[in-house]
C-alpha cells in the first residue's frame, strides 16, 4: 500500500468550493445546439422540438377521431410532423424519401410474411372488383326475369357474387390483423438488432435520432395510432372502396367512353377541393404547438400521480382544471378555424358531383327510354354508376400515413445507428484491430489512462465532441489486483470514467492502456468479458432470478454458482432460482429497491467467478440502508479481493475501505492515495470527509459515549 | 379509545363505491354532454338521421327505373335515373357536412368532459386513486383517453343512423312481400358472430399478455440508452433479440389461432346470410303471377338492391353497437365511477359540524393508536402507532426502508385517514377537520417533489395559490428555500419557462429543482405543520449540509418570538442521523410501529435501535 502520486499534478488542488451547477450547468435548450451533460445524457434530454410523448398523446385524439366511422378528417401523423420539424436539418432528400414511405410500407409486408402479404393483395384485388361484377350479374338476372329466361344461371353468378363480398371480408380481416401484426414484429426485430448491434453508445443517446427512435419503438403500442394489426383493416377499407370506384367506372365504358371520365373525375375532384379541410396542414405552427402542448401538460398535471401529492397540499385542483380548459379552447378554436369546411369548395364540389350524376343518370335514362338500351344493361350501368361513387370514400386511408411512418423511420434508423453507434477508434484506425490479442489474462499488470480528454459528442451525425470536456488530461494508473475509490461532486466525471474503460466510448485525446496495450487495439468482445458492471442504473430484468445473475446462462457449473455469488452479495434466500422478479408473471415476485441491488451485485460476483478481472461499481450500495450498507460492503470487499475494482460512491465511509482513492475535480485527479494519507495530507478529500464527519463527531464527544463501544454493543 | 366501528365503516365506504350499471352510466354521460352544447348536439344527431335517408332510398330508385323501363313511362324512368344521381350527390354532401358538424360537437364536448374529469380527479380528498393499483387499472382510460367518451355520441348518431336505413329497407323488402322481411332474421348468425370475435381475440390476447409484456420489456433493454450500458458490457445484445422475438411468437401463436377461428366462423355466418338472400330473389324472381314480366324485372331488382344494401347496413349497426358496448359504453361506466367515488369522499358539506381548523397550535398533534393499511392490501404499514408531537417542536422521524415514515407523513397530509385509531389536533379528530382548510395550513416539500415547468415565478408561488404572482413573496420563499442561487443564474430570473421542452424553457438540475420545490415549500408564511420528507436526499455532501443548516434555522423560527407562527410543527424525515440529531425529538420506527421516542440525547444514553444505528452511519468516519 504504496502511497502514488498521480502523474501530472500541474495544477494544485483548489482549495475553494466550486459550486456543483456550474458542471451541472443551466442547459438552455436551442435548435441544433444541446449543451454537454455532465455524466451521460440527463434523463430528460429530448430533442428540440415537440417530446414525442406529447405529440403522441395529440395524435391519439385524432386516431378516435377516425375509428367512429368518420375518417374524412385527417391529420399528419407525428412521423410526418417529426420530419417536418427537422426539415431545415434534412433538406430536400428527406422529402423524398417521404414521398415513398407509402411504398416502402407495402414493400415491408412480403419480407414480413410473404404468404399473407399475397394472400391479403389477392383479397384486396378481388374485393375490388366485386361491386362491378355484381352490378354485372344485377342485370343479368333482372334481364332473364324480364324475359322469361331461365335463370338458374344468373341466379347461381348473383349468389357466388354476393356470398364472395360478404365473407371475403372477415377473411381480409383476420389476414390483415395477422400480417399487421406479423409485420410490426418484424420491425421491432430490425430495431432491435440496429439498436444492440452496434458496440458504441452513440445511436442510443442521439437526440438527432430520437425523434425517429421513439416513434419506431412506440409505434405499435396504440398511442400514435392503431397497431398495425388494426391497421391494417383501415388499410384495405380505404383500397377496397377506391379499386371498387374504379372497377366500376371501367365497366361503364362499356356503356360510353365520356361517361366514366365525367363520373370518376367529379368523385375525384372532391378530394382535391376539399384537401384544406381534410388535412390540418399548418397545424404544425409554433402558436398549435404552444397550445398543445400547453393543454396536454396542464391536463397531465391534474390527472397523473406525480403531482397529486402537492395538488392537494397547496390547493391547486381548481386552478389546474382552468388552466388546462382555456388552453384547450384555445387549440380547437385554431383547429376550427385552419379547417373550417369552406363554403365555395364544397359548393363547387357539390355542383361537379351533382351535375355528373345527372348528366350521366339522364343519358342513361334517355338511351333505356328510347329502346337503345336493353333493361339488363341500363341496370348494369346504373350500378355501376352508383358504385363510382365509391372513389370519393376511398383512396389511401389515414391509418396509411400512420403505419407508413414508422416503417420509414426504421428503415432510416438501420443505416444511422450503424453510423452514430461505430466507436471514435475504430472509425479512425479501422481495421487495425482485428489481432485477436490473448485478453484471458488482461490485465496483468495495471490500467492506465495517458492524458485522457473527453467530451459526450455532439448529438448531431458528426460525433465531434461538445462543449467543455468531462475529462482532461485525466492521468491514472491502477494496479492489477488493487481497488481503487472514486470520489468527487455530481458531474465530475466519475461515472464517465466507468464507461470510458467498458469502451462505450473512445476518448478524443490519450489512450487507455491496459498492460501497456491500447485499449483501442484489443477485441472489444473480449475485453468487455472481462469486465463485470454495476451501474447506478442496472437492469432489472423481468426474468428468473437465474439470468438476472447470470444473464447469459453462462455458467456450466449452473446453479451452485449462481447460489453461491447470491450468498455474497447478502441475496441468499432472497426467492427461488426459477422466481421471475416481476409481477405480472406467473408465480412473479416485486424485489425491493435493496434486494434489487444485492441482486445486480450478485451479478457481478458471479462474472468474477467465471473470469472477470476487472469490477466497476458505480454507487453500489445507494439504495441500502444503514445496517444493509456497513454489511454488504464488506462482502463485496472481501469478493473481488483478488480482481481490479473501482469503486465509484458519495458515500465516504464506504470510500474509505479501498485500498486508493482518488478525488475527481475539473476532469483530472487532484488527489490520490489511501484514506490515511488523504487524511494527513489535508487536502480536498479531508475538506470533505470532515463535513460528512463533522456531524456525527462533535455531538458523541460531548456526551462522550465512545462510538466504538457503541458499535461493539 | 381505538377505533369506533363506525370509525373503520367510514374508512372503508370508498372499497364499497360500486361500479355502475352500464347503460344508466351511459345516461349520465349523455346528460352532460347535452348540458354541455344543447344546441350542437342537436344539428349533429338531425344531420346524421339525414345523411341515412338518401343512401337507403337507391333500390327504390332502382325498382321506379325498372318499373319505368318496362311499362314505357317514359317520365318515370327520367325521374328515377336522376333520383339515383342527386341520391349519390346527397348521400356523399350530407356524410361530409354531417361529418364536420360532429367533430365541432366533439371537440366542444371534449374540453367539457376533460375538464369535468381533471377536476373529479384533482380533488379527490385522498391519493388511493393513484396507488392502489386496482384504481389506476380503472382510472387509466379516464386519465389518458376521455376523448374516448364523447365517442359515445358518435357512435350513438351513427347507430341511429343505422337503424334507420335498416327500418327504410326492411320496410321496402316487406312492401313487395311481407315475409321478405324475414331476410333479417337470416342475418342474426352474423350479428352473433361478430359480437363473439373481438372477445375471442381479446381473450387470446389477454391469456398472451406476460409474454407480450416480456416481449416489451426485452425490447425495451435493448433500445434505450440507459440499460445499453450494461447490455453491452454483458455482451447479451443477440441473445436479447433472439429472446424478444420468441416471447413474442408465444403470444402470437394462440392470438393468430384465434383469429383464425373466429374468421372462419365469421365466414360461415355471413354464407348463411348469402344463401338466405339468394333464396329471397329466387323467390320473387320465380313467382308467378304478380303481373309476370312487368312488374318482376322490378321487385326483383329491388329485392337485390335492397338485400345487398340489407347485409351492409346490419354489419355496420352491429359493428357499432359492438364499438358501443365495447369501449364507449365501458368508458362511461368508469367516469360514473369516479364521479360516484368522488361523490363519496367528498366533504359532507362545510356544514356546522365540521370544526373549524385552530388558528394556532397549542397542544400539538396527538395519534392514539393509528394503524394504516392501504386501501385494498391486508399489510399494516403502521400498526397501533401512539404519539405526541408537542406544539412548536421539530420531530425527526427515522427508520429503515419501509418503516412507514412517508405513510405518517400522508395521515397527517390528510391524504389518507388512518384504518384505525385517530390524529387529534389540538385534541380534535384531524378526520373531522375539513381537508381543505386543514391543508391550507400545511407546507412542506418532499422527497419525490413535482416539477412544475411553468414560470419559476408560479412554480414556486404555487405553494401559496392566492400569492401566486406576488413576486417579493416569491422572492422571500425562495430565499428561505436556498434557491436563491437558483435563481440568480437563470436568464430571466423569476420570470425564466422551466423545463426543456418550452420555448426559451431551461432545464435545472436536480439539485435545482430541489432547492425550488423546497421553496414553493416555504410559500406559506404560517402554516401550523411543515412536512420536510426527505428533501434532499438526492444531494452531495456540502450542498446537503448547507441546505440543513437552513433548514434548522427556517424550523426554529416557526417557534420563534412571532405570534403567527408560534407552536408550528416541523416534521423531517431523514436517512441522515447526522441531520436528524438535530430535531427535539426524534421518532424511531421500526417494522410499523414505534420503536423509541426521544432526544438525540436520551436516545443515545439509552442504548436502543437509534445509538446502534447512529453507531453504524458514525463509526464510518471514525
Amino acid at each position: 500500500m504504496h502511497f502514488e502520486r498521480p502523474e501530472i499534478h500541474l495544477a494544485p488542488p483548489k482549495m475553494e468550493l466550486e459550486p456543483f451547477w456550474e458542471d451541472l450547468g443551466v442547459l438552455p435548450r436551442l435548435p441544433g445546439r444541446a449543451a454537454s451533460p455532465p455524466e451521460g445524457l440527463p434523463l430528460g434530454f429530448q430533442p428540440a422540438g415537440e417530446p414525442p410523448e406529447r405529440a403522441h398523446r395529440r395524435t391519439k385524439q385524432d386516431l378516435c377521431s377516425t375509428i367512429a366511422f368518420a375518417p374524412r378528417l385527417m391529420v399528419p401523423y407525428p412521423g410526418k410532423e417529426s420530419a417536418m420539424t427537422n426539415r431545415e436539418f434534412r433538406g430536400t432528400m428527406i422529402e423524398r424519401l417521404r414521398a415513398r414511405s407509402e411504398w416502402q410500407f407495402f414493400r415491408v409486408l412480403p419480407r414480413a410474411d410473404r404468404p399473407l402479404a399475397v394472400g391479403w393483395w389477392l383479397v384486396l384485388a378481388v374485393r375490388g372488383l366485386l361491386p362491378a361484377l355484381f352490378a354485372v350479374a344485377m342485370g343479368l338476372l333482372v334481364g332473364a326475369v324480364q324475359r322469361g329466361a331461365p335463370l338458374a344461371g344468373p341466379l347461381v353468378f348473383v349468389g357466388t357474387v354476393f356470398v364472395l363480398l360478404q365473407v371475403l371480408a372477415p377473411l381480409h380481416h383476420a389476414l390483415g390483423t395477422n400480417l399487421g401484426s406479423r409485420t410490426a414484429a418484424w420491425l421491432y426485430d430490425q430495431l432491435t438488432t440496429a439498436c444492440v448491434r452496434p458496440p458504441g453508445m452513440g445511436h442510443l443517446e442521439n437526440p438527432r435520432l430520437a425523434t425517429d427512435l421513439s416513434m419506431a419503438r412506440d409505434f405499435d403500442l396504440g398511442i400514435t395510432g392503431p397497431p398495425l394489426s388494426i391497421a391494417m383493416d383501415f388499410i384495405a377499407a380505404g383500397m377496397v372502396e377506391m379499386v371498387g370506384g374504379l372497377a366500376a367506372a371501367a365497366l361503364l365504358v362499356a356503356y360510353a367512353w365520356w361517361a366514366p371520365l365525367l363520373l370518376a373525375g367529379a368523385w375525384l375532384a372532391t378530394h382535391w377541393l376539399l384537401r384544406e379541410s381534410a388535412v390540418w396542414f399548418d397545424r404544425n405552427t409554433s402558436e398549435v404547438r404552444e397550445a398543445q402542448r400547453h393543454a396536454d401538460y396542464a391536463y397531465r398535471l391534474a390527472v397523473d400521480a406525480p403531482a397529486a401529492k402537492e395538488l392537494r397540499l397547496f390547493g391547486l385542483a381548481d386552478w389546474v382544471v382552468e388552466r388546462f380548459a382555456a388552453r384547450r379552447r384555445r387549440l380547437f378554436d385554431l383547429l376550427w378555424e385552419a379547417t373550417r369546411l369552406r363554403e365555395r369548395p364544397v359548393a363547387l364540389s357539390l355542383f361537379l358531383v351533382l351535375s355528373a350524376n345527372a348528366l350521366v343518370f339522364w343519358a342513361l335514362a334517355e338511351d333505356a327510354a328510347s329502346g337503345r338500351l336493353p333493361l339488363a344493361r341500363t341496370v348494369t350501368f346504373a350500378g355501376a354508376a352508383i358504385a363510382v361513387s365509391a372513389i370519393a370514400f376511398g383512396g389511401l386511408s389515414w391509418a396509411l400515413d400512420g403505419a407508413a411512418a414508422p416503417v420509414g423511420a426504421v428503415l432510416r434508423l438501420e443505416e444511422a445507428m450503424e453510423r452514430a453507434g461505430t466507436l471514435a477508434g475504430d472509425a479512425r484506425d479501422a481495421g487495425d484491430n482485428q489481432e485477436a490479442r490473448d485478453v484471458q489474462r488482461l490485465p496483468a499488470k495495471e490500467i492506465r489512462f495517458r492524458g485522457v480528454r473527453f467530451a459526450y459528442p455532439r448529438p448531431d451525425e458528426t460525433g465531434e465532441p461538445a462543449g467543455a470536456p468531462i475529462l482532461d488530461g485525466f492521468d491514472l494508473t491502477l494496479p492489477a489486483g488493487s481497488s481503487l475509490a472514486i470520489v468527487g461532486q455530481n458531474g465530475a466525471g466519475k461515472t464517465t470514467l466507468a464507461k470510458l474503460l467498458c469502451r462505450l466510448y473512445d476518448p478524443q485525446a490519450g489512450t487507455i492502456e491496459i498492460d501497456g496495450v491500447d485499449l483501442r487495439e484489443i477485441d472489444l468482445d473480449a475485453w468487455r468479458a472481462r469486465l463485470a458492471a454495476v451501474f447506478q442504473d442496472f437492469i432489472r430484468f423481468e426474468l428468473p432470478l437465474r439470468e438476472n445473475v447470470d444473464p447469459l446462462l453462462a455458467r456450466q457449473a449452473g446453479d451452485a454458482a449462481i447460489q453461491a455469488a447470491l450468498r455474497e452479495a447478502g441475496a441468499a434466500h432472497l426467492a427461488e432460482l426459477d422466481t421471475v422478479l416481476a409481477r405480472g408473471y406467473e408465480g412473479g415476485t416485486e424485489l425491493s429497491g435493496g434486494q434489487w441491488q444485492r441482486v445486480a451485485l450478485a451479478r457481478a460476483l458471479a462474472a468474477v467467478q467465471t473470469g472477470a478481472g476487472v469490477v466497476l461499481l458505480d454507487e453500489p450500495t445507494a439504495q441500502l440502508d444503514v445496517r444493509g450498507e456497513a454489511e454488504i460492503f464488506d462482502r463485496i470487499l472481501a469478493a473481488t479481493r483478488k480482481v481490479t475494482t473501482i469503486l465509484i460512491s458519495h458515500r465516504f465511509s464506504t470510500v474509505r475501505h479501498a485500498d486508493r482513492i482518488c478525488v475527481l475535480e475539473g476532469g483530472r485527479v487532484v488527489e490520490l492515495g489511501s484514506h490515511d494519507q488523504l487524511m494527513a495530507q489535508g487536502g480536498r478529500y479531508r475538506e470533505m470527509f470532515d463535513l460528512q464527519a463533522s456531524r456525527f463527531g462533535e455531538g458523541a464527544e460531548e456526551e462522550g459515549v465512545p462510538l466504538d463501544a457503541e458499535l461493539a454493543g | 379509545m381505538p377505533s369506533s366501528p363506525a370509525e373503520a365503516q367510514r374508512v372503508a365506504a370508498p372499497d364499497d363505491v360500486p361500479v355502475p350499471a352500464a347503460w344508466p352510466a351511459m345516461l349520465r354521460v349523455l346528460k352532460r354532454g347535452y348540458q354541455a352544447e344543447p344546441r350542437l348536439l342537436l344539428v349533429a344527431f338531425g344531420l346524421a338521421l339525414a345523411a341515412a335517408l338518401p343512401d337507403a332510398l337507391f333500390a327504390l330508385w332502382l325498382k321506379l327505373l325498372a318499373d319505368g323501363l318496362v311499362t314505357g313511362a317514359r317520365r318515370l324512368v327520367v325521374g328515377a335515373a336522376i333520383g339515383l344521381g342527386a341520391s349519390a350527390a346527397a348521400t356523399w354532401f350530407l356524410r361530409v357536412t354531417s361529418d364536420r358538424t360532429q367533430r365541432r360537437f366533439r371537440d366542444r364536448l371534449t374540453i367539457a368532459l376533460e375538464s369535468h374529469v381533471a377536476r373529479l380527479q384533482a380533488s379527490i380528498a385522498t391519493l388511493a386513486h393513484h396507488e392502489r393499483p386496482d384504481y389506476l387499472d380503472r382510472l387509466a382510460v379516464l386519465r389518458n383517453q376521455v376523448f374516448m367518451l364523447d365517442h359515445i355520441y358518435m357512435s350513438m348518431f351513427s347507430t341511429c343512423g343505422w337503424i334507420l336505413r335498416l327500418g327504410v329497407t326492411v320496410a321496402l323488402l316487406a312492401s313487395i312481400r311481407p315475409v321478405l322481411a324475414l331476410l333479417v332474421l337470416f342475418a342474426l348468425p352474423t350479428v352473433l358472430a361478430s359480437a363473439w370475435r373481438p372477445g375471442i381475440e381479446r381473450a387470446a390476447e389477454q391469456r398472451g399478455a406476460p409474454a407480450n409484456r416480456l416481449a416489451r420489456h426485452l425490447f425495451d433493454l435493448a433500445t434505450t440508452a440507459p440499460p445499453g450500458k450494461e447490455v453491452r458490457v454483458t455482451r447479451i445484445g443477440d441473445r436479447l433479440v433472439a429472446r424478444r422475438r420468441a416471447a413474442w411468437e408465444r403470444w402470437y401463436g394462440p392470438v393468430a389461432q384465434a383469429r383464425w377461428g373466429s374468421a372462419l366462423w365469421h365466414t360461415l355466418a355471413w354464407a348463411v346470410f348469402g344463401a338466405a338472400y339468394v333464396g329471397a330473389v329466387a323467390l320473387v324472381a320465380m313467382t308467378p303471377g304478380a303481373g309476370v314480366g312487368a312488374r318482376a324485372a322490378g321487385n326483383v331488382l329491388l329485392v337485390l338492391a335492397a338485400g345487398a344494401r340489407l347485409s351492409a347496413y346490419i354489419g355496420a349497426t352491429v359493428g357499432e353497437i359492438g364499438f358501443l358496448r365495447g369501449i364507449w359504453l365501458d368508458g362511461s361506466r368508469r367516469l360514473a365511477w369516479l364521479e360516484d367515488y368522488a361523490a363519496s369522499l367528498a366533504e359532507p358539506g362545510h356544514a356546522a359540524s365540521a370544526p373549524p381548523v385552530p388558528e394556532r397550535l397549542t397542544e400539538g398533534i396527538r395519534f392514539e393508536h393509528v394503524s394504516f393499511a392501504y386501501p385494498g392490501t391486508e399489510r399494516r404499514v403502521l400498526d397501533d402507532v401512539s404519539l405526541t408531537l408537542p406544539a412548536g417542536a421539530v420531530v425527526a422521524v427515522v427508520g429503515e426502508n419501509g418503516a412507514g415514515k412517508s405513510t405518517l407523513v400522508k395521515l397527517l397530509c390528510r391524504l389518507y385517514t388512518p384504518s384505525a385509531g385517530r390524529i387529534l389536533v389540538d385534541g380534535v379528530d384531524l378526520a373531522r377537520l375539513p381537508a381543505d382548510g386543514w391543508r391550507r395550513r400545511l407546507a412542506g416539500a418532499f422527497q419525490d417533489f413535482f416539477r412544475f415547468e411553468l414560470l419559476v415565478r408560479q412554480s414556486v408561488g404555487l405553494g401559496d395559490l392566492p400569492r401566486l404572482d406576488d413576486e417579493p413573496a416569491v422572492g422571500a420563499a425562495v430565499l428561505r428555500g436556498g434557491a436563491g442561487d437558483v435563481v440568480e443564474r437563470l436568464p430571466a430570473g423569476l420570470s425564466t419557462q422551466l423545463g426543456a421542452a418550452w420555448p426559451e424553457g431551461v432545464e435545472l438540475s436536480f439539485g435545482q429543482w430541489q432547492k425550488l420545490a423546497l421553496a414553493r415549500g416555504f410559500m406559506r408564511e404560517a402554516p401550523l405543520l411543515l412536512v420536510l420528507d426527505e428533501p434532499t436526499a438526492a444531494l452531495d455532501a456540502e450542498t446537503e449540509h448547507a441546505l440543513f443548516e437552513r433548514f434548522a434555522a427556517a424550523a426554529r423560527n416557526g417557534g420563534g418570538d412571532d405570534g403567527a407562527t408560534k407552536g408550528r410543527v416541523t416534521i423531517l424525515v431523514s436517512h441522515r442521523f447526522s441531520t436528524v440529531r438535530m430535531a427535539d425529538l426524534i421518532v424511531v420506527l421500526d417494522g410499523a410501529r414505534v420503536r423509541e421516542v426521544g432526544t438525540h440525547e436520551a436516545l443515545m444514553a439509552a442504548g436502543g435501535a437509534y445509538a446502534e444505528l447512529y453507531g453504524i452511519q458514525a463509526a464510518a468516519y471514525r
